[in-house]
């Protein structure tokens, strides 16, 4: 019986595990959304854009009502975290780095602080994955 | 109750997995707006997933307003594509601006 129901109890758990059953469509229809900083150790219900075995991605990591300046002149500072996970249990997670935007702005002498991106690294289901934190400003 | 199971499995992946077969949005990043002039010119930039393996694509608001030719950006919104349970996804990054 068991053995007769394991491919549709399989093709289940596929399906639930691809995004569609929660991240997206959880905050997304309303207007929220997940953490941006969630792209670290980017879940299986992340529920935007999921790649396990390789993803390299960019997305905003701010956003406001305010005009912002965009020019490509703009200093660029980078900070990066440094994950490695034991795919099933995070008991075992090794993370390091410094991505927080005050921190990598003063030491990379930027002043003013315009907007940020955040860029995703990740591999074989995230065991390893990185977070690089682009900020632009003056 | 093979039958049982094919009809209990259809019926949780019909309350579960709404919108999946395909899927077409646009959604704003902020909705905190205030008499925001979203000014005239419009850039994009995507992101993409192919078969829950593998994602690539720089999505981010640099490269849109490159893009789009922006230096003042004054408003975010994202765009989701997906289809097949997500087998083909595709994020765009829509900035607008001057």
């Amino acid at each position: 019986m068991f053995r007769k129901a394991l491919p549709y109890i399989l093709t289940t758990l596929l399906l639930l595990s691809t995004g569609c059953f929660s991240g997206f469509f959880n905050g997304a229809l309303n207007g929220t959304f997940n953490e941006p900083f969630n792209s670290v150790n980017k879940s299986f219900d992340n529920g935007t854009i999921f790649g396990g075995l390789y993803s390299h991605t960019i997305e905003p990591l701010t956003f406001n009502n305010n005009p912002t300046e965009v020019r490509e002149s703009l200093r660029q500072a980078r900070g990066v975290i440094n994950q490695v996970e034991y795919p099933l249990s995070s008991v075992l997670t090794i993370r390091l780095g410094r991505n927080g935007l005050g921190d990598v702005a003063k030491r990379h002498g930027i002043e003013t602080v315009y907007y940020a991106d955040i860029e995703n690294w990740s591999a074989l289901f995230g065991l390893w994955s990185r977070d690089v934190v682009h900020i632009y400003g003056r | 109750m093979k039958l049982l199971v094919l009809l209990l499995i259809l019926a949780m992946a019909t309350i579960t997995l709404t919108g999946c077969v395909y899927t077409h949005v646009t959604l704003p990043y902020s909705t905190e707006l205030n008499k925001t002039e979203l000014g005239h010119k419009q850039g994009e930039a995507s992101m993409y997933a192919l078969l829950w393996l593998f994602a690539w694509g720089d999505a981010g608001a640099a490269a849109a307003a490159k893009n789009g030719g922006i230096t003042t950006l004054t408003h975010m919104d994202r765009e989701f594509y997906s289809v097949l349970f997500g087998i083909y996804s595709r994020q765009i990054t829509i900035v607008y601006g001057d």
